[in-house]
């Protein structure tokens, strides 16, 4: 038994090393090949004058990653998408990558300080590839609150 | 007569040796088509939530070409020990986290042979599939330790 077990975890372990090795030289050489380390949560998070900064700037995209009622109803940032988290996010990869390329930052955030969908959808773009992600933590309530221009609309996503 | 037929069949060496290549093409499959989209299959990992969001990218690159490499070794004539251990503990790892998301009743895709969002909605049915791959691959296992002399 012990050596059946021994000799049997050893070749797994190979196989598991020999698929890695191979996974990690094949991402490589993709063209479109993912970094191995998501950035991390402090990595991605700006303040609301940092984005503020961006959005005069003409340099910030922004993801409102509320219910869609709320971005309907309530209003959003200015020309906000609306991505929840587990949404397809096939269809805006291609409008964010470009966006993102062209030096733009793409900011998601959701209302209250125990939210957690902002992060949410920022760690899902930026592992489907899209740079420049980051996130403005309790993102609609500072907005509101310094008074910054809000956009209203019966769109729902 | 059948029956008893068809149970001696699954118990012979060519039984076994036929799991195997079946199991082999199940990983094969389940790779291929996660190699050809690592990105959405990250994502369909963190849908899980079981796994820390630094470690999705990683998971989502070598996973995909350990299956296949398993799928591929599973029916050779060599290292029959660790495929047979590393096919069974890959079903049972499968087997809990989809149990785990079901019992929590989180909504997500399964990931397993898909990577399309909403192609394949984890459901019982899931579950009890993976629970007959587990079992198949226990089975594969066990006759592996009996095969010992």
């Amino acid at each position: 038994m012990r050596d059946f077990l021994i000799s049997g975890i050893r070749q797994a372990l190979l196989v598991v090393v020999i698929g890695s090795t191979l996974g990690l030289m094949f991402n490589s050489v993709r063209t479109d090949k993912m970094p191995i380390i998501a950035p991390t949560l402090s990595d991605m998070e700006i303040s609301i004058a940092e984005a503020e900064k961006m959005y005069r700037e003409g340099r910030a995209i922004f993801i409102d990653a509320r219910d869609s009622w709320s971005y309907a109803a309530m209003g959003h940032l200015p020309q906000a998408i609306n991505i929840q988290p587990h949404d397809n996010l096939e269809p805006h990869l291609e409008e964010l990558k470009k966006g993102a390329g062209e030096g733009k930052r793409v900011i998601a955030y959701c209302d209250g300080e125990g939210c957690r969908l902002g992060t949410e959808v920022a760690q899902a773009l930026s592992s489907s590839g899209v740079p420049n992600v980051c996130v403005l933590h309790n993102g609609w309530t500072l907005w509101e609150k310094a008074g910054l221009p809000l956009e209203k609309s019966k769109e729902q996503k | 007569m059948k029956k008893a037929k068809l149970l001696k069949a699954l118990f012979s060496p060519r039984g076994v040796l036929f799991i195997r290549i079946f199991l082999g093409i199940v990983f094969i499959y389940a790779g291929a088509i996660k190699i050809n989209d690592p990105q959405a299959f990250a994502n369909i990992i963190g849908g899980y939530a079981i796994v820390p969001f630094w470690l999705l990218n990683i998971v989502a690159i070598v996973l995909p070409c350990v299956e296949v490499l398993l799928g591929i070794i599973l029916p050779l004539p060599f290292w029959r020990r660790g495929s047979a251990i590393l096919a069974t503990l890959l079903f049972a790892v499968f087997l809990a986290a989809i149990t785990t998301s079901v019992a929590r009743g989180i909504d997500i895709d399964c990931g397993c042979f898909s990577t399309e969002v909403g192609s394949n909605p984890v459901t019982w049915l899931t579950i009890c599939r993976d629970i007959i791959f587990l079992i198949l691959g226990a089975y594969v296992l066990f006759r592996e330790y009996r095969r010992v002399p």
